[in-house]
């Protein structure tokens, strides 16, 4: 389930962060503001006391339409009789400079009442501009906040008297900014988990839909494929090469299972008749005949088994350190040498033409050991009268015969150790020849390619070397 | 001939070196590669037969260090079955002959019989001519006469006699002479020897009614001292 918590992780993170942030911001302009309305307070007992020391005495009364000024603020006066103008009780006028007052402790019972009625109003509907309450007319109110909240004041002696101005707190506008944050951060938090879970699950489908092939995979079902049509990310990426791996591997057990499937059929015929020999010798009157046959028919098996190990070492193993260079027409000629009596005795005539030679770079007994392969095969499928040609055009070699050939859609097969056309298990041989022929081509890095022969007929090898370096001059 | 025989394998080493003793020859079978070791480099032998994979000290280094302590008596590895490549190596770091498991005692006892002699110097001067009842090879000229007539043979006819006659009186297995005369050293599954040894002998006998070469059965061909 780990994309499914990866998922859910993140929706989480996200939502702590954004608390963070909303908290961070709230800070900043809680400050700001705070700062702000100092200022703004400052300010205005300034402005207010100027005009009051400019007429030299205080108004007679405050119009309470005017408490609050374009700033949203507000002010009263203490007169030095006593007198109070303004909604403001008189303990308050005990402060000096800037302090937070609760709302109630500000103002008079009455005109408190009728502000928190009006803010109550104003909460409910703050649509228009229209007196909403019948009282509201006593305060301007230019701002939204609570009556209750704590109120800023600023309050200094002015002429003989005392002024004060005040406005509302700045925990009125905070704790709306974080109510605010907090509302988003709830609302949000809502679908950014939602978004997570259908991410989450989507993945975690997906990665478990995976993992049931593979287990699929392991418990040897080789046909699952874990690609989907259509290839969108990574994922998707890594399921069509894993799909790519289990075809290689079901081609290489398909082509091992037919491998052992071929030992055994091919060990049959040895091994029945060494058995059978084996038995005839205790009865025989020539028991040595028979032991001499059995012995025959295990050398027939040891050299089946030699072949597929050495074809096994051929392809294990990388032997290019032992590479030397030589010459391919020589390789061709020694091998006419040897084969062309075995071919004439089998009434098939095998030619040599090297029409250009060349250097190549390999393991001569092994080249050797492919043209051998490739004589023998002709010798013995090809049939009499056949026309073995042999032929070196610089650093392709190519055998041709006029044989009965190898049907195009079991040429790839043939190469396969052990891999027999039908009409051949009659014939001798393990059926290891161009297994081996592969083996070493491959080893050598040269292309192999089966073929028909000259005019359509018989069958044409052809081994295509890498090119090695030009035929010396000397 | 006295044989050192290095081999762990308790049935091989047994049947080796009773079949090895059956053909008169006094075999130390030892079977680990450590003692054999000491054993070749304190006593005289005539041939070593090291198997390639023993415990304790293999006997492709018990090889190596023999050959670097100027021990050269002759030497036929034996080798794990189908392991070609071993061969080079086994060749290289001076082994005079190799044979791969499973063999027939016979192609031991001809590689051994054939080791002996090269080991003790067969003809000390370079021969340049061979002849043998009235066969003639002159190995400068590369021609070959038969009571005076000229025997006309292509190179590989040549060199098969040529090895033949050397090593006359002894068998040559098949796969000795497919090494020596053809250097092949893989097992061919047509008949490559016998057809050639049958011109060879098409060429050399039928004509003179004469026999050189003998067939034995199960092992490979001898020139008739």
């Amino acid at each position: 389930m780990s994309a499914l918590r990866q998922a859910m992780a993140l929706s989480l993170a996200f939502l702590v962060l954004l608390s963070i942030g909303g908290l961070v911001l709230d800070d900043i302009v809680t400050e700001e503001f705070r700062a702000e309305t100092e200022a703004d307070l400052r300010e205005e007992f300034q402005q207010i006391s100027a005009g009051f020391r400019r007429d030299g005495a205080f108004p007679r009364e405050i119009d309470t339409a005017h408490v609050f000024s374009d700033r949203g603020i507000g002010y009263a006066v203490l007169l030095a009789d006593g007198t109070v103008l303004g909604p403001v009780q008189p303990e308050a006028f005990d402060l000096r400079g800037f302090d937070i007052l609760e709302g109630e402790a500000l103002f008079e019972p009455e005109a408190y009442e009728a502000l928190e009625r009006i803010f109550e109003l104003l909460e409910e509907d703050d649509s228009d501009g229209q007196p909403i309450a019948p009282q509201q007319e006593l305060f301007d109110v230019e701002f939204e906040a609570e009556a209750d909240l704590g109120w800023r004041i600023y309050a200094g002696p002015v002429l003989d008297g005392v002024l004060i101005v005040y406005a509302p707190g700045i925990s009125a506008f905070g704790s709306d900014l974080t109510t605010v944050i907090l509302f988003f951060v709830i609302l949000l938090s809502l679908p950014a988990i939602v978004v997570g879970l259908i991410f989450g699950l989507r993945a975690q489908r997906r990665l478990n839909h995976i993992g049931a092939g593979f287990d699929r995979i392991a418990d040897g079902d080789l046909s699952v494929r874990l690609a989907p049509a259509r290839v969108r990310d990574d994922i998707d990426e890594l399921t069509v090469r894993i799909d790519g791996a289990t075809e290689k591997l079901a081609a290489s057990i398909r082509q091992m299972s037919d491998f052992s499937a071929n030992i055994a059929h091919d060990l049959r015929t040895p091994l029945t008749r060494l058995r059978l020999h084996l038995e005839e010798s205790e009865r025989a009157e020539d028991p040595q005949a028979h032991s001499a046959a059995a012995i025959e028919q295990m050398d027939n098996i040891i050299a089946i088994f030699a072949a597929i190990q050495r074809i096994a070492r051929l392809k294990g193993h990388d032997r290019r350190d032992g590479f030397r260079t030589f010459s391919l027409a020589a390789v061709a000629v020694q091998a006419h040498d040897i084969y062309e009596a075995v071919a004439q005795d089998a009434g098939q005539d095998l030619s040599l033409r090297v029409e250009e030679d060349a250097t190549i770079q390999g393991d001569q007994s092994l080249v050797m050991q492919l043209l051998a392969n490739l004589i023998e095969n002709a010798i013995r499928h090809a049939g009499e009268g056949a026309v073995i040609t042999l032929k070196v055009v610089g650093n392709v070699l190519s055998l041709s015969d006029t044989g009965p050939g190898i049907p195009e859609d079991e040429r790839d097969r043939v190469l396969d150790p052990l891999y027999r056309l039908d009409r051949s298990r009659t014939t001798a041989g393990a059926g290891l020849g161009l297994a081996m022929v592969k083996a070493i081509a491959d080893l050598h890095e040269a292309d192999l390619q089966l073929m028909f022969g000259p005019g359509g007929v018989g069958l044409t090898v052809q081994v295509s070397f890498p090119p090695g370096m030009a035929p010396s001059k000397s | 001939m006295r044989i050192l025989l290095l081999e762990d394998d308790a049935d091989i080493g047994a049947w080796t070196s009773k079949g090895l003793g059956a053909a008169g020859h006094v075999v130390d079978w030892i079977e680990n590669g450590r003692e054999a070791l000491i054993a070749a480099s304190t006593r005289d032998y005539d041939v070593l037969v090291f198997d390639r994979m023993v415990p304790d000290l293999d006997g492709l280094s018990a090889l190596r260090t023999l050959r670097g302590a100027r021990i050269n008596t002759p030497m036929i590895l034996l080798t794990a079955l189908g392991a070609v490549e071993d061969r080079v190596e086994g060749l290289e770091a001076g082994a005079d002959d190799y044979l791969s498991k499973p063999f027939a005692m016979s192609e031991l006892l001809a590689r051994i019989t054939a080791l002996s002699r090269r080991g003790h110097g067969e003809g000390d001067a370079p021969a340049t001519k061979l002849s043998h009842r009235g066969l003639e090879l002159d190995l400068l000229s590369q021609t070959c006469t038969c009571h005076g007539t000229a025997v006309p043979l292509n190179p590989k006819e040549f060199r098969l006699l040529e090895v033949l006659m050397r090593s006359k009186g002894r068998i040559q297995t098949r796969a000795m002479l497919l090494e020596r005369v053809w250097d092949i050293n893989f097992e061919p599954s047509t008949s490559v020897v016998e057809t050639h040894m049958s011109r060879l002998r098409n060429k050399i006998e039928k004509p003179f009614d004469a026999e050189y070469i003998r067939t034995i059965r199960g092992s490979g061909y001898m020139f008739i001292d």
